[in-house]
């Protein structure tokens, strides 16, 4: 286990940041702790990493009680905040270096990982820049640098990819797996749920400051009722056959508007099917029609009531 | 040793508004020290003033005699005898005493009348009149000892005698003891008070503020290196500042001091400098790891700096300064540094008496850095987890 977190409480007054919170992250995992804006994913970040104070429980890292002192465990820990958090008076180069000397301290084997982070985050033509000379994304870029030239065992990524271009996003994203095949084990925070079921192995959904349901994607989409959307472009459909279409067997809700059919099916076989089977059996035509799986959204919604992105 | 060598590298980006820093107030510290210090000198010259000599007793003896004699220590000028004109010269300034003798006067005085008056008029409340007074007093109290001890004296006899007495002169060597220094050297040191804490303030704050920016701290607090370790090196990254900073500002003094700038005088002037830049410094390492804006840096800056100035004695000497307000300016290091510039300035003998007060003012100075340091440490430490 590379981290655990048992019973975490974090008031701030009257306000319950972290309820009870419960964590568990295995090594090699990519873990994604997915929810909304306030639901208590950075002050949970910050109380494994020993930067907040809490008021209750346990935090394990590596086996070992964390601690603001715990100096060995820190050395095997990457950082990477939401803010990008480098010095503006440094080069990309020497920012990079300064954060891998924080860690090691042998010069020789320092430059060397400077170098590999550097080639590996795809800064090399800028390695002279100095930060405010940079996009967002080529600040993001140094920002995962400076978190993870020391080559650590643990990362941690706390909304990495805030305020990113689409190109820099994707970039990122694969870095984080290749990061995670080359051994490390991610933490990686999110609200965005598309990325955490793209790279995550395993997900926690949290709201309101605790752990609302844990597991891998698949698992995750099997705990809900909910089963494919079905989106089909018919024209002039009656009320009498949208009645029969809410009829059929596991569909749960039918929509019709703008000559657009959504159909949203229970969890089940054969859905989409029947479904088909009904267009052709009562001759209605269709044109464009796609079948989209549960998402993410669909499991936070179903299990909290509202929608992730609230 | 990663955060000294980080701290040199973000001084140097810093380097142009530091630089603006100390030339401004390095320069009005000289300018104040040129033409805003002292100009009180320790020797002595004579001067003389214009007077108006009206004799109205013709060719009589004792009044040229002692025309003669004021002649000596004032300009005689000569105006018209009327009543009118000798009041426009008194009015414009033209003289700033009359002095006239009465017809009758030296035959009144050689019969050995008591009541024998010369009339004066000068300008009221004037130094130069008291001083007339006292010239035309001592040489008819002179003239009179002669006329009661030597009866039918001549006149021409008494002006030789009373001229050959007042002529009697003592030599009076002047000499500056108890005040070595130049003057200019410690109004110097004083107001270099002023830019000393303003130019370390804002260099040590200007990268304290970087180094404490929320998102750098957190990635440097969630890194191996110790919080002591940490501090210490931006410790002695800013220490390294105040000795360049305290070298900048010797140098100019050495400028001012000329040959003096190695006299035991000045040698302590330099450590008291140099013990007053640390204090500065521990004040601004303590302030720095408390402030997170360039706005509230620029206040206190300047309400730090002129409120220890103005009640540590910088701009106004200690000694005017009333009791109570130097018994509260004791609790700065300000009045210390002050205090120990006030005391090497009149220091011409080096013994223990004459510098154990010096030590003491530079051993306190000492004392708060040492309390300014422990404090922002134990800040700094508390400020790693937050709460």
């Amino acid at each position: 286990m590379v981290v655990k977190v048992n019973n975490l409480v974090k008031r701030y007054g009257d306000l319950i940041a972290l309820d009870h919170f419960n964590l568990q992250v295995n090594e090699g995992e990519i873990f994604g702790l997915l929810g909304p804006n306030g639901s208590g994913k950075t002050t949970a970040i910050n109380c494994i990493l020993a930067l907040l104070k809490y008021d209750k429980g346990t935090i394990e890292v590596f086996g070992q009680a964390m601690a603001p002192d715990a100096y060995n465990i820190k050395r095997e820990i990457g950082i990477i905040m939401q803010n990008v958090a480098v010095f503006n008076e440094l080069t990309v180069q020497e920012n990079i270096n300064y954060f891998c000397g924080l860690y090691i301290s042998d010069k020789k084997k320092r430059a060397s990982l400077v170098e590999e982070a550097i080639e590996f985050v795809g800064l090399n033509d800028f390695r002279k820049f100095y930060p405010r000379k940079l996009s967002g994304g080529l600040l993001r870029r140094l920002n995962i640098a400076c978190g993870i030239a020391h080559q650590p065992k643990l990362i941690i990524m706390d909304e990495p990819t805030v305020a990113v271009d689409p190109q820099s996003r994707n970039s990122i994203l694969e870095g984080i797996q290749k990061l995670n095949r080359q051994g490390a084990t991610v933490i990686y925070t999110s609200h965005y749920m598309e990325e955490v079921e793209q790279i995550c192995t395993r997900i926690a959904i949290m709201d309101r400051g605790k752990i609302i349901a844990t597991g891998t994607n698949d698992e995750l989409k099997s705990m809900i009722k909910a089963g494919e959307k079905i989106t089909a472009e018919i024209f002039g459909l009656d009320s009498l056959q949208i009645q029969n279409i809410k009829n059929l067997p596991h569909i749960s809700s039918v929509e019709y508007d703008e000559n657009m059919l959504v159909v949203k099916s229970e969890r089940g076989k054969n859905n989409l099917a029947i479904v088909l089977d009904y267009f052709r059996v009562h001759n209605i035509p269709y044109g464009k029609i796609y079948c989209e799986l549960p998402t993410l959204n669909d499991v936070f919604l179903e299990i909290t009531g509202k929608q992730l992105r609230d | 040793m990663q955060v000294y060598k980080a701290y040199f590298k973000i001084i140097k980006q810093n380097l142009p508004a530091i630089s603006i820093y100390v030339c401004i107030f390095l320069f009005i510290t000289v300018m104040l020290t040129y033409f805003g210090g002292e100009k009180t000198s320790p020797g002595f010259s004579k001067t003389k003033i214009n007077i108006a000599f009206v004799n109205d007793d013709d060719s009589a003896a004792l009044a040229v005699g002692l025309r003669d004699y004021l002649s000596t220590n004032a300009n005689i000028i000569s105006i018209q005898n009327n009543e009118e004109s000798l009041q426009d010269a008194l009015f414009f300034r033209k003289v700033e005493y009359i002095v006239k003798v009465p017809a009758g006067f030296s035959q009144s005085f050689f019969s050995g009348e008591h009541d024998v008056r010369i009339e004066k008029t000068s300008v009221q409340k004037s130094q130069s009149s008291v001083y007339m007074d006292f010239l035309i007093n001592r040489y008819l109290s002179t003239a009179g000892l002669y006329t009661q001890n030597m009866p039918g004296i001549s006149g021409s006899q008494l002006l030789g005698f009373v001229k050959s007495d007042l002529e009697q002169q003592t030599s009076v060597q002047v000499k500056a003891y108890g005040k070595k220094t130049d003057s200019r050297v410690a109004t110097y040191y004083t107001y270099l008070v002023y830019a000393m804490i303003v130019i370390i303030f804002l260099g040590v704050t200007s990268i304290m503020l970087v180094f404490n920016d929320p998102d750098l701290r957190k990635r440097n607090l969630g890194s191996p290196l110790k919080s002591l370790s940490m501090n210490m090196q931006l410790f002695l990254g800013n220490m390294s500042f105040a000795v360049v900073v305290w070298i900048i500002m010797v140098t100019i003094g050495f400028l001012i001091s000329g040959k003096a700038a190695f006299d035991i005088n000045s040698v302590m002037m330099y450590i008291n400098l140099l013990c007053f830049a640390f204090v500065c410094l521990s004040l601004s390492f303590l302030i720095g790891n408390l402030i997170r804006s360039r706005e509230v840096q620029q206040g206190i800056a300047n309400v730090l700096s002129l409120g220890l100035c103005f009640i540590g004695g910088v701009f106004v000497p200690q000694q005017l300064l009333g009791k109570t307000v130097n018994f509260i300016a004791s609790f700065t290091p300000t009045y210390w540094y002050v205090k120990a510039v006030n005391d090497i300035e009149k220091l011409a003998l080096i013994n223990i008496t004459n510098v154990t007060p010096i030590i003491n003012s530079m051993l306190i100075q000492l004392g708060f850095v040492v309390a300014l340091l422990a404090v922002a440490l134990v800040i700094a430490k508390q400020k790693r987890v937050s709460a």
